[in-house]
């Protein structure tokens, strides 16, 4: 650890109904992104989460510089900048294909944004980033002799050098294999609490996106359906898409009947399975969407609602179970993940229940969360 | 069906090893895993068995019978392929009814044909694609075709090379899923080979773990879990990996993390006077906070641990926390209610039956187990 | 994912208006040749040597050529000539093909030391001067009496077109997996059974493009049948030739519109099989 080389200012990022749409002749005009608007506070990151083609790296694209805005306001601190060319934004990007140059060893890949500046003491600022980033062993190697993760490194670092206000990653772990991606993924968590940066991550990988973010957006078809802490998004989505994009193993989703007793809510599902549920907002004989996430089913006590259903596969995974079940009158099967040492057994019949806060109840038709 | 067993099977490429002296025994019905990063070997283990490749040494037998010089064609193996393999001019049906038309898996009349694929395709939930040619489909479904041309004919062997792998992680759980279910069923014995430890554990009757062409270790899943014949074993099973530390042996017992973790020297485990100690995130448990963590193994003898929490990071249900113990790290996995945020001290205990002592080695090296923290 | 980074629009600047100018010079160039050709071909005996474009044109000269006339007038018999030209390359390929395939795909599959450099040893024939080898063929031909027959003419053109087709039909080969092969092998089929059901129709483009190559390098061999034929096997090649005559016997019209014929017929193949022609000269260096 030497001088330290840390964001001097990080800036809020403000989007202001930010909209981009693209004008092919002969074609509809396409809106890749309709209306965005995000208050990111400064040092605060940010994980853009959605399914190919959201919009997502168009937005991440936008606020860099790369794509006009069709309409809207971009700030970083008090400044609007979405006029203003790349370079003049005082934004980092770390691309998904590093976008290293090859025949340059990492020290000029580093030096290379610096000197096209003409930043006096670039040689300087290099060996201080590469030594914060304990990268200094690399400098003298070019880009293809580094693993991926290495390559991720630099390209973060590069992103890095000219101390921006705003740093923006598009993918940067998905390169890499399980074991790695784990370790930068804490890497690149540790590095930006300690730069402070305010960084906007995009991911498809929810898991990725849940781990890293202080707070994240998950976008589709170009809004965004949610955006909070990951304990929100996970815990309390606020729509069935939001429910069934993030969460692995998937959410399970299946038809039921709310019906409101004194007590509060129980879904009706199948032909005689019934589940304890949290929605004071749900009115008697609605048709509803019930999710229960796999990890949320347990084992029911005897003495309450409860699923019934036959174990069509139990796999062991040492650490947990998973259970795969049919409800008789519930279209398509049901997971379960259960706590290591429940076996159930192909061919058993057994009652899952699960804590009523966790069963979510959705509005079919349109997928809203009913509370 | 057959038992297959190779012997010393040895299969280089010029001059680097495909697989090193390999002995498996597979016993009839079985459905066996392979598993191992990628350049381990696995596919070379495959095509060895099918006679795909020239071995350089060793023996491959099926039902007792030597595979020596023995043509593809004639072993009676069926195998899926990574790539697919499928034929590009060729529609999904006439994929699937190859094997049955060549006259070497038994004599199957048009209807015969049509009723095999009809079952294996309805099974597989491809029975839409019928007329489609392989550049029609998507990834996955072509991967359940590659799997049906080996599910449609009888076979003494069926070879599975990452029939998972290209599957969307919702696809491949259903299809995982759907598999062990044709495992359970099927008495074919299958060689199925994967770099995901999760599929190994699932699907495996036993697993062989290969590391640079070399078997590490073979054992059922409940062996390989508990008792992982060295760090890479230990290594490669479970997510996130484990937690290995240096320690040192003095005074009887086993010190690491700068006096932090601190355990008395098993009876019966030999150990120098150093050591490595391995703790399993997922093994760990919160002995303030979590309510019946401590309370279900009461009376098992615990290893106990404080430490800072650095990094908490949301894995859906659960939290991967990042703990500064002693003057080391420790990674352990908590369920999301009510789990710790950073900054905060939290006490955690272990099972020492479930602390693993391996022998010492230096960084990047791996060394073999030496048993558990649990007296014997 | 590949994105563009500067979409940019095209602007005329004095160093690209240049820059066309300069392409467009060599354009004219190189197809003068052609063009005067054309006219060459359309003018009567007495017009061909003037330069005047103002000429009234006539198809004669294409008829005298094909007929009795021409050989007459000539004494070369092009229509002959014509012919053995398409019984020539035609055999040759087809020889090359029968050998070609299975040599390709040996030479495609099969790794052993030096295999690289016997492939390279078979390409380099084309790049031996064939004058080099003309001489002592010209001894043994007129020994075994394959001098100036079509048998002989197809064996010396299978030297020109063997190690294309092997060549081009190889990286073909090494294009497509082998797991291919390996799952007909385990369906059950033998080696043969899958290189012919499985390998070989995925290769047909290929064929196409190397029989194609083949013919037009066949087509377009000047040396082997000006020295190794005379009359009754000599091809289109030489035979336009023969049309200057010597001295002031020279029938440059007709000189003109014979070779405009001949190069009709690997012009059409080309033409009609385009697509795979591209590709194919290619010559696999550019993997998919």
């Amino acid at each position: 650890m030497t001088t330290a080389v840390t964001a001097t200012d990080a800036a809020p990022l403000t989007l202001t109904d930010v909209r981009k749409t693209y004008l092919a002749r002969g074609r509809e005009p396409f809106e890749a992104v309709k209306g965005m608007s995000m208050d990111i506070r400064p040092g605060e990151l940010i994980a853009l989460l959605g399914p190919s083609g959201c919009g997502k790296t168009t937005t991440l694209r936008m606020i860099a510089g790369l794509e006009t805005v069709t309409s809207g306001a971009i700030a970083i601190g008090d400044r609007q900048v979405q006029d203003l060319p790349p370079g003049k934004r005082d934004i980092g990007v770390g691309f998904e294909s590093y976008a290293l140059y090859p025949p340059l060893n990492v020290r000029e890949n580093l030096a290379y944004g610096l000197k096209a500046r003409r930043v006096r003491g670039a040689a300087r600022q290099v060996d201080q980033l590469a030594a914060r980033l304990e990268m200094s062993d690399l400098l003298d190697q070019r880009p293809a002799s580094l693993s991926s993760g290495q390559k991720q490194r630099v390209a973060l670092a590069r992103a890095l050098i000219r101390n921006p206000r705003v740093l923006l990653l598009d993918e940067p772990l998905s390169h890499l294999d399980a074991a790695q991606r784990q370790r930068v993924r804490r890497e690149l968590k540790v590095l930006q609490r300690e730069f402070g940066y305010t960084t906007i991550v995009v991911t498809h990988d929810q898991l990725e996106a849940l781990s890293l973010a202080d707070r994240m957006a998950v976008m589709n078809a170009g809004v965004i359906e949610q955006f909070g802490t990951p304990d929100e998004i996970y815990d309390d989505p606020a729509n069935m898409f939001v429910a069934d994009f993030v969460g692995e193993p998937k959410i399970n989703l299946f038809e039921g009947t709310a019906v409101r007793r004194s007590g509060g809510t129980v879904v009706r599902a199948g032909r005689d399975g019934r589940l304890a549920a949290y929605a004071p907002a749900a009115t008697d004989g609605q048709a509803v969407t019930v999710g229960l996430r796999p990890q949320d089913a347990r084992p029911a006590h005897d003495d309450e609602p409860a699923l019934a259903a036959r174990v069509v596969v139990y796999e062991d995974f040492m650490e947990f179970g998973l259970a795969t079940l049919e409800v008789p009158g519930v279209d398509g099967r049901i997971v379960a993940q259960l706590p290591h040492g429940v076996r159930w057994r192909r061919g058993e019949t057994r009652r899952i229940a699960a804590r009523p806060d966790r069963v979510y109840l959705f509005d079919t038709e349109t997928g809203t969360r009913i509370r | 069906m057959a038992t297959l067993e190779l012997e010393g099977v040895t299969t280089r490429y010029g001059k680097v090893v495909g697989v090193e002296d390999l002995e498996l025994t597979v016993g009839d019905g079985e459905f066996f895993v392979v598993l191992g990063p990628s350049g381990a070997g696995k596919t070379t283990t495959l095509k060895s068995v099918a006679g795909l490749v020239d071995m350089d040494a060793g023996r491959v037998s099926i039902g007792g019978r030597d595979m020596g010089g023995v043509e593809p064609y004639h072993r009676n193996v069926a195998m899926a392929f990574e790539s697919y393999a499928l034929y590009p001019q060729k529609t999904v049906f006439e994929n699937l009814a190859s094997p049955l038309r060549s006259g070497r898996t038994g004599t199957y009349d048009k209807a015969e044909q049509s009723k095999r694929i009809e079952l294996v395709t309805t099974t597989l939930g491809i029975n839409h694609l019928l007329k489609r040619f392989p550049r029609e489909l998507s990834n996955g479904q072509r991967q359940r075709v590659a799997l049906g041309r080996v599910l449609v004919r009888p076979a003494d062997v069926y070879l599975l090379d990452e029939p998972l792998s290209h599957l969307d992680a919702k696809l491949r759980a259903a299809m995982r899923a759907e598999l062990k279910q044709l495992g359970e069923d099927s008495s074919t014995t299958s060689l199925y080979v994967t770099h995901d430890y999760q599929e190994a554990l699932d699907l495996g009757e036993r697993i062989a773990v290969l590391r640079h062409g070399r078997l590490v270790q073979v054992g059922t899943p409940e062996q390989i879990w508990r008792e992982p014949a060295d760090t890479f074993v230990a290594k490669a099973l479970g997510q996130p990996e484990i937690n290995l530390l240096d320690g040192e042996v003095t005074g009887g017992r086993i010190v690491a993390a700068g006096g932090a973790v601190s355990l008395p020297v098993p009876s019966g485990v030999d150990v120098g006077d150093r050591v490595r100690v391995g703790l399993r995130p997922r093994d760990l448990d919160r002995a303030d906070a979590d309510p019946d963590g401590g309370a279900h193994r009461a009376g098992a003898e615990r290893l106990h641990l404080r430490g800072r929490v650095h990094l908490a990071e949301r894995l859906g249900r659960l939290v991967e926390l990042s703990i500064e113990v002693g003057d080391t790290e420790i990674i352990m996995v908590a369920g999301s209610d009510h789990a710790p945020g950073e900054g905060d001290v939290i006490d955690m205990a272990i099972d020492l039956a479930d602390v693993h002592l391996f022998a010492p080695g230096a960084p990047g090296e791996e060394t073999a187990r030496l048993g558990s923290g649990r007296p014997r | 994912m590949a994105r563009e980074m500067m979409p940019g629009r095209r602007r005329f600047t004095a160093g690209s208006v240049g820059a066309d100018l300069l392409i467009l010079l060599w354009f004219v160039f190189s197809l003068f040749p052609i063009v005067w050709m054309v006219l060459l071909a359309l003018k009567t005996r007495s017009q061909q040597t003037s330069t005047y474009f103002a000429f009234s044109p006539t198809l004669e000269n294409f008829g005298t050529v094909m007929s009795r006339r021409g050989e007459d007038l000539t004494s070369v018999n092009f229509s002959g000539a014509l012919l053995s030209s398409v019984l020539n390359c035609g055999g040759a390929v087809l020889v090359s093909l029968l050998i070609g395939i299975p040599a390709a795909y040996a030479a495609g599959r099969w790794k052993y030391r030096g295999s690289e450099d016997l492939m390279f040893q078979m390409l380099s024939f084309r790049f031996a001067p064939e004058l080099m080898v003309v001489v002592p063929l010209f001894v043994i031909y007129n020994q075994t009496g394959l001098f100036d027959t079509t048998y002989g003419m197809i064996w010396v053109l299978q030297l020109v077109t063997m190690p294309l087709v092997v060549w081009i039909l190889r990286s073909y080969f090494q294009d497509l997996s082998p797991e291919l092969e390996q799952a007909a092998l385990l369906d059950g089929y033998t080696r043969r059974r899958a290189f012919v059901m499985v390998a070989l129709p995925l290769v047909r483009p290929g064929i196409a493009a190397a029989a194609l190559l083949a013919f037009i390098f066949a087509w377009n061999n000047y040396v082997f049948p000006l020295i190794l034929t005379d009359s009754e096997a000599t091809t289109v090649t030489v035979a336009v030739t023969k049309f200057l005559g010597g001295g002031g016997q020279a029938y440059y019209n007709l000189t003109a519109a014979a070779a405009l014929i001949g190069a009709l017929p690997p012009l059409v193949l080309a033409l009609t099989i385009q697509r795979y022609l591209v590709r194919g000269l290619s010559f696999g260096a550019v993997k998919a």
